[in-house]
């Protein structure tokens, strides 16, 4: 292989991985546009400090009061406006959204509203220096009122393998 | 030396009670026993309407099925509309061979493919528990089936090529908390059920193993849990695993829903911590 070649496809090749990288960033969350996309991501970042916290209950990870203060506080700030994030009309597509979440809304809206008081709970027992346990116990009635909305609003679209 | 016999009958009376109270004692048992196994078999989940509010247990439950819409019996207490009047061998025997005290066939909608492996001790205390719960006088509804499939007798040809009877054999290279695991993921806990795929007769293809099935309960595609799937659970570890099936959370954040969700409901969020370390340990060791 001659110089010359060999560096046309090693830029091929950083090609190749550059836009498989942009398109898979693009895929995420099977390609949601608007509302739905907003959605997705205000329930990932709230996913992503449920499993920090996750992982310190489980032992996988030192257990750090401070981590739950900021998860808290980051389900505090995104589960007060899951409504806002589900107007009518915005189920379908790639969206995971069953039809039964509007048709049950008052009572979709108040496990959302259970979902903030678990979360500030949590919160507040992680500054008022509570222990492990207590924190544990929190995190999984936390857990338990997400879990919630899992079960009856979303159908989950097929694992990819 | 004189022999009160004022005391004595206070003491003898006493000594009487005592294999009677033994008796109330071990009957007490067998009902938290019962209760226990009760949540293992997650007969709340079809058996109890809770979508449209019917009473604890009195059936009702539209289930559709590429093979028509069941409807769950009535296993309340009952004499005339429950199971109040089944005897122990009765029970015993539906639960294991999938044959009602009259003889017919059970529909497999009714996962006695599973329950055939549960023990006859947690079969009895299971009974114990059930005869204690409020009675309701209901008729089942009728199933509503195409025919062929509506002629109990089919049901016979499919059992012969689908299903095999007997208990649970312990495995004699593992420990007993991995046998422990799958008495419960075979037997009671009937999760096999909707974890493995099922053939064009709709009966579970087990050499597949829980592979999963993209055809599930509601339109659902059910998660395999074998280690070759390569699946999201294959990299779930033992917490992650009893964790998961104790408050519904994933090892990423998100969460499982959908009828897993009930099941985390009715069962395993019930199980004791050792219970769902023994499905743990037991599903991290198929392949």
């Amino acid at each position: 292989m001659s110089k010359k070649q060999f560096k046309f496809s090693t830029v091929i090749r950083v090609a190749v991985i550059f836009s498989a990288i942009t398109s898979t960033t693009a895929m995420g969350h099977g390609g949601a546009k608007g509302i739905v996309k907003e959605r997705m991501d205000s329930m990932k970042e709230m996913g992503d400090a449920m499993k920090v916290m996750g992982d310190m209950v489980k032992g996988k990870r030192d257990f750090e009061r401070s981590a739950f203060k900021q998860g808290a506080e980051t389900v505090s700030k995104h589960s007060p406006k899951i409504p806002e994030f589900f107007p009518k009309g915005s189920g379908g597509g790639v969206s995971e959204a069953l039809p039964k979440l509007w048709l049950e809304w008052d009572q979709f809206t108040s496990v959302v509203d259970r979902t903030t008081e678990e979360a500030q709970k949590l919160g507040e027992l992680s500054t008022n220096g509570a222990d492990r346990r207590a924190l544990t116990k929190q995190f999984i009635s936390l857990s338990k009122s997400c879990k919630s909305c899992h079960t009856d609003y979303r159908k989950k679209k097929k694992e990819k393998h | 030396m004189s022999i009160n016999t004022r005391h004595l009958l206070p003491v003898c009376s006493l000594l009487l009670m005592i294999p009677a109270l033994a008796d109330a004692q071990e009957e007490q048992s067998s009902v938290t026993r019962g209760e226990y196994i009760y949540h293992l078999g997650g007969c709340a989940s079809c058996h109890t309407n809770g979508k449209e509010g019917g009473a604890p247990l009195a059936g009702g439950l539209e289930m559709e099925t590429p093979f028509g819409t069941f409807y769950t019996p009535n296993i309340t207490p009952d004499p005339q509309y429950g199971i109040g009047n089944w005897s122990e061998d009765d029970f015993i025997r539906a639960m294991t061979e999938g044959v009602s005290p009259e003889g017919e066939h059970y529909y497999p909608a009714f996962p006695y493919t599973s329950y055939t492996k549960m023990s006859q001790q947690d079969l009895l205390d299971l009974k114990t528990f059930l005869d204690l719960q409020a009675p309701v006088a209901k008729p089942s509804k009728e199933h509503d089936l195409p025919f062929p499939l509506n002629q109990r007798f089919v049901l016979g040809v499919w059992k012969w090529l689908n299903f095999e009877s007997g208990s649970f054999q312990i495995n004699q290279h593992r420990n007993d908390r991995w046998n422990r695991g799958a008495y419960i993921v075979n037997g009671p806990g009937h999760c096999v059920e909707c974890h493995t795929p099922r053939n064009i007769m709709g009966g579970l293809d087990t050499d597949a193993g829980m592979t999963g099935n993209d055809n599930g309960p509601e339109g659902e595609a059910v998660p395999g849990l074998q280690s070759s799937n390569h699946s999201e659970f294959s990299k779930w570890e033992i917490e992650d695993i009893t964790f998961s099936l104790e408050t519904g959370m994933k090892p990423d954040g998100d969460f499982l829903g959908g009828s897993m969700g009930h099941v985390i409901d009715n069962t395993t969020s019930k199980m004791t911590p050792a219970d769902l370390e023994a499905i743990a340990e037991y599903l991290k060791s198929l392949n």
